[in-house]
């Protein structure tokens, strides 16, 4: 198809527009109203004084203004100053008198688009100039559209870099306090072997055992240590597979109930899981899923006092998204709850919310990253995970599986 | 007379490994887990030493730290911390008399509460 001409373009679009002509003089009114018609196919409607025409204005929505500069009450210079105070955005052109330069300029200066001397031919060339201020008009627009979306854009990114410095400071925090935290535990089993190489405890004997049992502590907190940074790296590289197969939830709700079940037992902490009488089966890495589960119930002992309590529970549900079955398994617990403002940040990576837990248990120190790998896990699984929480009442953490179909 | 030591530290592994050698040094040693009730435990002792892990939970070690060498000066107080950012000036000058920071050698924690209890 050939193009349209670029005169004609301007044309078009100028063409069914609405306009309102500010203007006294019927005779001009017509001339206007004739000219324009014919050449852009645009409504133009009259007011007849600078008054009706501002009360328009502001009840109605024009494409473009033009006002005679000479009228009986309030002039078109004042037509046009208040109309900026109100706000109204359409371009505006004033028609002057001849040799009247001075009022054109303060015209422009006051935020008219164009000026048209009145005189015999005005009128013929007045839809040239109509459609040049709408061409005109139309760019300043989409430049101001343009500026503000670089603005808008340029603001975005600064907000990215400052989350990236952030993230890359939370890093180095975090590989300063991960080697601190291999520290302590290496420390404490070279000062246990140590005790025992020095003849200052015997293992056979009740001092000498509990030092042993230190040093086991000690070993099991490094290997916890050592199996999140692997998981976390893996998963920073993309190289976690999940090995997904049909599995029954709740064999897994019961394996992660049984491994956890010592550790509870010892915090005095009830752990209970009541599984549904029939099956659900979702499509999972089972081995992954319990790792998921046995993290949030490690937690969920580290942040519940003695005589507290642990509910597993798995339920079926309808996504209203998708329309799909999906399984949502909750772990809740009556512990100390999460304050509102650390509800999403607790599943960052590297984010550790300090707050009272018992330390007596080693076992269950960690490294901040617990969360982020059960996200991470979940996500590999499409599911969603979340935590609804209340201080001082306890949290449940929520995951979703899809169901196998 | 032995001298006593009182280790204020809610790491109870820690606390338990170090006071075995200390003890073995001759020194009569006790261990307090509890950070709130460590004051009182001081009081109750009248220790010759203090280490005072001042990462506590339960209570600010800074504060205590002020409290036992306002209340009772004779005791020394060697702070300990887990925190790599702390610095020891500023407990030196709250008084104490030495600053350790985890993971510590406690053969030179010995040696240190040795020298400061002679
Ligand atoms: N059940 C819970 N009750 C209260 N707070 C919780 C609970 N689970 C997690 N949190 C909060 O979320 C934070 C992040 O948890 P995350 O598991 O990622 O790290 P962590 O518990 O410090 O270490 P770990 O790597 O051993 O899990 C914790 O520091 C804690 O403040």
């Amino acid at each position: 198809m050939a193009e349209t001409p670029a005169h004609l373009k301007i044309k078009k679009d100028a063409e069914n527009m609405r306009i309102l002509l500010v203007e006294d003089n019927p005779d001009h009114s017509y001339l206007v109203r004739k000219s324009v018609n014919e050449a852009l196919r645009s409504q133009v409607e009259i007011a007849e004084s600078g008054e009706q025409g501002v009360m328009r204005l502001g009840n109605e929505k024009y494409d473009l203004i033009i006002s005679d500069f000479n009228l009986p009450g309030m002039s078109g210079l004042e037509v046009l100053k208040t109309i900026k105070e109100m706000g109204v955005d359409a371009p505006f052109i004033m028609l002057t008198g001849q040799g009247d330069e001075k009022v054109a300029v303060s015209a422009m200066q006051a935020g008219a688009y164009n000026y048209v001397v009145k005189d015999d031919v005005c009128y013929t060339i007045l839809p040239r100039v109509i459609s040049e201020t709408l061409t005109q008009f139309r760019a300043d627009k989409e430049k101001e559209r343009l500026e503000r979306e670089i603005r808008e854009k340029s603001e975005a990114l600064e907000k990215a870099n400052r989350e990236l410095k952030k993230l890359d400071e939370l890093k180095s925090q975090f590989i300063s306090s991960v080697s601190h935290e291999f520290k302590n535990p290496l420390n404490s089993i070279q000062e246990s072997i140590a005790l025992v190489l020095d003849g200052i405890v015997n293992p056979t004997e009740p001092k000498g055992k509990r030092v042993m049992e230190i040093a086991q502590n000690s070993t099991e907190r490094l290997t916890i240590l050592v199996n999140d940074l692997l998981d976390f790296s893996k998963l920073e590289a993309g190289k976690m597979k999940m090995e997904k197969e049909p599995v029954d939830i709740r064999g897994v709700l019961t394996e992660a109930l049984d491994s956890m079940s010592p550790l509870a037992e010892k915090r005095k902490i009830t752990l209970t899981c009541a599984p549904a009488a029939h099956k659900m089966i979702v499509f999972a890495d089972p081995m992954r899923i319990v790792q998921v589960l046995t993290n949030l119930i490690s937690n969920a002992i580290k942040y519940t006092q003695e005589g507290g309590a642990i509910r597993l529970d798995a339920r079926s549900e309808k996504d209203p998204a998708s329309s799909l079955q999906k399984i949502v398994v909750s772990v809740k617990d009556s512990g100390a709850g999460i304050a509102k403002e650390n509800l999403s940040r607790i599943f960052e990576r590297f984010e550790q919310i300090k707050q009272p837990q018992h330390r007596d248990l080693p076992a269950l120190q960690g490294t901040g990253l617990g969360l982020s790998i059960c996200r991470e896990i979940v996500q590999l699984h499409q599911g969603r995970i979340w935590v609804e929480s209340e201080l001082g009442k306890g949290s449940t953490f929520f995951f979703t599986l899809p169901r196998y179909q | 007379m032995r001298k006593k030591i009182l280790i204020v530290d809610d790491e109870e592994d820690f606390a338990t490994l170090s006071a075995l050698r200390i003890g073995e040094a001759g020194f009569e040693v006790h261990i307090e887990t509890d950070g709130g009730k460590a004051f009182q435990r001081i009081q109750e002792l009248n220790p010759d030493a203090v280490l005072l892990d001042i990462m506590l939970q339960t209570d600010d070690g800074l504060s205590l730290l002020k409290k036992i060498k306002k209340e009772m000066p004779q005791v020394i107080v060697i702070v300990i911390t887990g925190k790599a950012m702390l610095m020891g000036d500023i407990f030196k000058m709250e008084g104490a008399a030495a600053f350790f920071k985890k993971p510590i050698d406690v053969k030179e924690l010995v040696k240190k509460i040795q020298e400061l209890t002679q």
